[in-house]
């Protein structure tokens, strides 16, 4: 049986609770990058769309990727590969946070993770709502 | 999938993978400094891939290793 409008909210409210409960910060940029709609249903699926969209950003795999796409066509000026991703900080930044730079291969590995949540992202996105099946 | 079902699937995905830590050079960082660093490197690989592909440019990177 499909799930309702009612389950949709509490599905909702269940997965907003745990990431908040979970990871505070992650939470505020997810709810800051999804798309506000009257359609819970909707509303759900950004929010997941947007937790992977942000998780997978912070997992090493998806560093290799990107590491691997941008080693495809460009080189460095002795011809080798680049190797690694490396965010430079601002004076102020560097004078805050003690740290020039940040090494983003230094994040954990969470592909399991996104592929999960990829895998979930599916199966509500399969499930209609029941007011879609009429 | 039932509502059950699902909030019991989120949990168990959460609870078991958002709790292993970022290292500690991430402590003190806000997530915001980080957040779409990748999709912005990812963004230019695709153009990247498009100079060399379409436009046939070899591309070298400055100040980088």
């Amino acid at each position: 049986m499909p799930l309702s409008r009612e389950d949709f909210v509490a599905v909702m409210r269940h997965l907003q609770r745990e990431v908040q409960q979970l990871d505070p910060e992650a939470h505020a940029l997810v709810a800051q990058y999804t798309e506000r709609s009257d359609d819970p249903r909707r509303y759900l699926l950004d929010y997941l769309r947007s937790l992977i969209k942000i998780l997978s950003e912070r997992s090493s795999g998806a560093h290799g990727r990107v590491l691997n796409l941008l080693n495809e066509h460009v080189r460095t000026p002795q011809g080798g590969p680049i190797r690694g991703i490396r965010l430079e900080l601002s004076l102020t930044e560097r004078e805050i946070y003690q740290q020039e730079g940040i090494d983003l291969a230094l994040l954990p590995d969470r592909e399991e993770f996104v592929q999960e949540l990829l895998a979930l992202y599916h199966d509500l996105n399969e499930d209609g709502g029941e007011h879609r099946r009429e | 999938m039932t509502r059950q079902e699902a909030t019991a699937r989120i949990t168990a995905i959460l609870r078991r993978y958002m709790t292993a830590a970022d290292p500690a050079a991430f402590d003190l960082l806000p997530k915001a400094l980080t957040a779409g660093k990748l999709y912005e490197a990812y963004a230019l690989g695709l153009i990247a891939r498009q100079l060399a592909t379409r436009e046939g440019l070899q591309l070298t990177l400055v100040n980088g290793s």
